[in-house]
């Protein structure tokens, strides 16, 4: 009797469920990821939630968890170029471009600020195939839920239709929030903000506001004090009084734009874990009432 | 009387069941109804759905499809300021090198990197800095392998293209005992990544020839070719180990090894220990401390002669943009022959601004402190420059 309790107590700390291993590039995606794979998945984002976007260092422990992963989930769009370097260091065929563990979550989203003339660094840091921040348009969570979906079905087939349920379920819950992020936004449609960088477009067109000027003159190009005070007129025209700018950004400039127009800074969580945001609803969720706080002069 | 009274009596009882009891018809009605709208809804659930990722279809792509592979050009260049008057490089501003690269897969895990340089030291002809085939993954094994001509993967800053390193010149160490502007040489390694969850364990076995003489620290002399390994092979081992700390700190160890013969029968052995510690704060903030220590040893005779040097690195960067450094370096000249062997030691002590402009390009100040030791001290100012176009990659080693 006591070697069966033994065994079943040994049994009972062995894992309950074979776990797919996950890899995202960005802690958002992995929780898109963890959404809809439930705890069938383990899943893990190679980018800290305080990392740029654009500026993540690739290193051996990040290729240590490709070589290791069964689906390698991205943005896409030039935004994780960085992790290119990292699926060659991986040793893991299964996850290369056009292999089944691969997942490219930018294809079915429709695509904002498509460069239609020729692209080079005097524009700034130019993505060629358009504006890669569609996650922060919770409809476009969907979309990237659904090829999450597709690449969970391909490595793990056996599980499909529970994929299936947990991806309606996340599409249910995204409805329902996102029917309520409207109503809270609403009586702001049409209102001027300014953004640090191009980053916002989809959030942006989701909700009605108008971008007004970026801090920025250029993606990724710090501002002159010129061009800060091109920026102080703009808004005064336009009377914004709202300067959005995400966690990781500098507030320095943001700053100094206020001071001038009495403008508020209003910092965004833009990665899953940044600002004290626990999963993807909570950040959309937080983004939603701060923006909307400061339209409102609160 | 009575017969109208137990009339009534019995009237309002059946009134009152016929209006206390529900209609059963009406309830199906309603269930019925429930489900259709719930059938509706999640109908339209689905049409929404459908239309969204009809609408979401790509735009037509704003250029042909091409099968072209990544192209990117890199020009780094810049100035040298010294007090040493008798030196002919002094106070002039040269451009150092230019470098073409052509990089694609050319299989679904075979990758092709071709950098063509042209150098001021080879009067800007062209010539290939590198061209390798990179096999990702054998089979499904975890083994991979390079093959062609390639920087030697020997330490931590060998492999690197000048453009990539954070500072303005090669530490000392690697241009007494390696090669002036390092070892590059046509060969290949096959590597093993060992199977572990909490530590990257990279081990690389390689075998190459020498491209030129001037490697392993024999300068670039053609009096001296004969102290060099041009042509003959070498056998490389490297051995990289990083464990696995946390998001925010990343340790690197490596173990490097290369034997060969020169071509007047010597034996030339070098080995190499380095280490990278890197702590990363918030976005774009790092802290880097790395290392590197080199030996290189000729035997002759039955008698060896071991030459050592070491380099220390300290880097710090707040932002995206501005990087601060500082380096030390150590080291012996390697032996070639005693009638003009410098036994001493050249030191060197270097501060380090860089701002970067974007992810390619940067413009970088380095103040040197030069302790040769056959030579006066001299304070050297160099200035580079340094700008790139193109999607341009490098391997992970490479990355700082």
């Amino acid at each position: 009797m006591r070697y069966v309790l033994t065994v079943l107590t040994l049994l009972a700390t062995l894992p309950a469920v074979a776990q797919v291993r996950v890899v995202a590039t960005f802690t958002d995606l992995a929780d898109i990821v963890r959404q809809i794979g439930g705890n069938r998945v383990q899943v893990s984002s190679l980018a800290r939630p305080q990392d740029d976007f654009h500026f993540v260092t690739p290193r051996p422990s990040m290729a240590l968890e490709l070589s290791r992963a069964k689906l390698f989930v991205r943005v896409g769009m030039d935004l994780d170029l960085w992790a290119d370097d990292l699926l060659s260091a991986a040793r893991n065929s299964y996850i290369l471009r056009g292999a089944p563990g691969y997942v490219d979550c930018s294809v079915r989203v429709k695509k904002l600020e498509v460069p239609t003339t020729r692209v080079d660094p005097s524009m700034g840091d130019i993505h060629i195939y358009g504006n890669p921040h569609y996650l922060f348009d919770p409809a476009n969570a969907k979309l990237a839920g659904r090829e999450v979906l597709e690449g969970l079905k391909r490595v793990d087939p056996a599980h499909s239709s529970e994929y299936e349920q947990r991806y309606s379920a996340f599409v249910q819950r995204l409805d329902e929030h996102l029917k309520r992020w409207q109503e809270r936004m609403a009586p702001y449609r049409g209102k001027p903000v300014v953004v640090y960088h191009k980053s916002l477009p989809y959030f942006l067109q989701r909700f009605g506001l108008q971008e007004v000027a970026t801090v920025e003159p250029k993606p990724g190009i710090p501002p002159s004090p010129g061009y800060l005070r091109e920026v102080i007129a703009r808004m005064k025209s336009a009377n914004c009084h709202v300067i959005l700018l995400e966690h990781f950004r500098p507030r320095r400039f943001a700053d100094a734009i206020a001071r001038e127009t009495g403008a508020k800074v209003v910092v965004l969580p833009a990665a899953v874990g940044a600002e004290g945001t626990t999963d993807y609803f909570s950040m959309i969720d937080a983004m939603v009432n701060r923006v909307a706080d400061a339209l409102a002069g609160r | 009387m009575r017969v109208f009274v137990a009339t009534l009596i019995l009237l309002c009882g059946t009134i009152g069941v016929a209006f206390s009891a529900p209609d059963p018809n009406l309830q199906k009605e309603i269930d019925a109804l429930k489900a259709q709208i719930q059938q509706m809804t999640e109908r339209l659930r689905d049409l929404e759905q459908k239309l969204a990722e009809q609408e979401a279809q790509p735009p037509a792509p704003v250029a042909p499809v091409t099968n072209l592979p990544q192209i990117s050009v890199v020009a780094n260049g810049g100035a040298l300021f010294q007090d040493r008057k008798r030196d002919d490089s002094r106070n002039r501003f040269e451009q150092d090198e230019l470098e073409l690269a052509f990089q694609s897969y050319v299989y679904p895990s075979i990758r092709f990197d071709t950098i063509i340089a042209f150098d001021k030291e080879e009067d800007f002809s062209a010539s290939v800095e590198e061209a390798y085939a990179t096999i990702i993954q054998l089979g499904n094994t975890p083994l991979g392998a390079r093959l062609g001509r390639m920087r030697l993967p020997f330490g931590r800053v060998n492999p690197i293209h000048p453009h990539q390193l954070l500072t303005r010149d090669h530490p000392l160490p690697i241009v007494n005992l390696l090669g002036e502007h390092g070892a590059v040489s046509n060969g290949g390694f096959v590597s093993y990544l060992l199977p572990s969850n909490r530590l990257y364990a990279e081990l690389r076995l390689g075998l190459y020839t020498l491209n030129d003489h001037a490697a392993l620290g024999v300068p670039h002399d053609p009096t001296l070719e004969d102290y060099g390994a041009g042509g003959r092979l070498l056998r490389m081992a490297r051995l990289t180990l990083a464990p696995v700390i946390n998001p925010d700190n990343e340790l690197e160890f490596g173990l490097s090894g290369a034997t060969t013969r020169a071509l007047n029968g010597d034996n030339l052995r070098v080995l190499g220990v380095d280490f990278q510690y890197r702590r990363f704060f918030g976005a774009a903030q790092r802290l880097l401390v790395s290392g590197e220590w080199l030996q290189n040893r000729r035997e002759s005779g039955g008698t060896g002669v071991n030459r050592d040097g070491y380099y220390l690195l300290l880097s710090y960067k707040p932002d995206r943009y501005w990087e601060y450094g500082v380096r030390y370096d150590w080291s012996k000249r390697a032996f070639l022959r005693p009638a003009d062997d410098v036994t001493g030691s050249d030191k060197a002590l270097s501060a380090i601004l860089t701002y970067r402009l974007n992810e390619q390009s940067f413009l970088r100040l380095q103040w040197r402190n030069l302790k040769p030791a056959d030579d006066d001290v001299r304070n050297e100012l160099m200035f580079q420059l340094m700008f790139g176009f193109g999607p341009h990659s490098h391997p992970l080693e490479s990355t700082q």
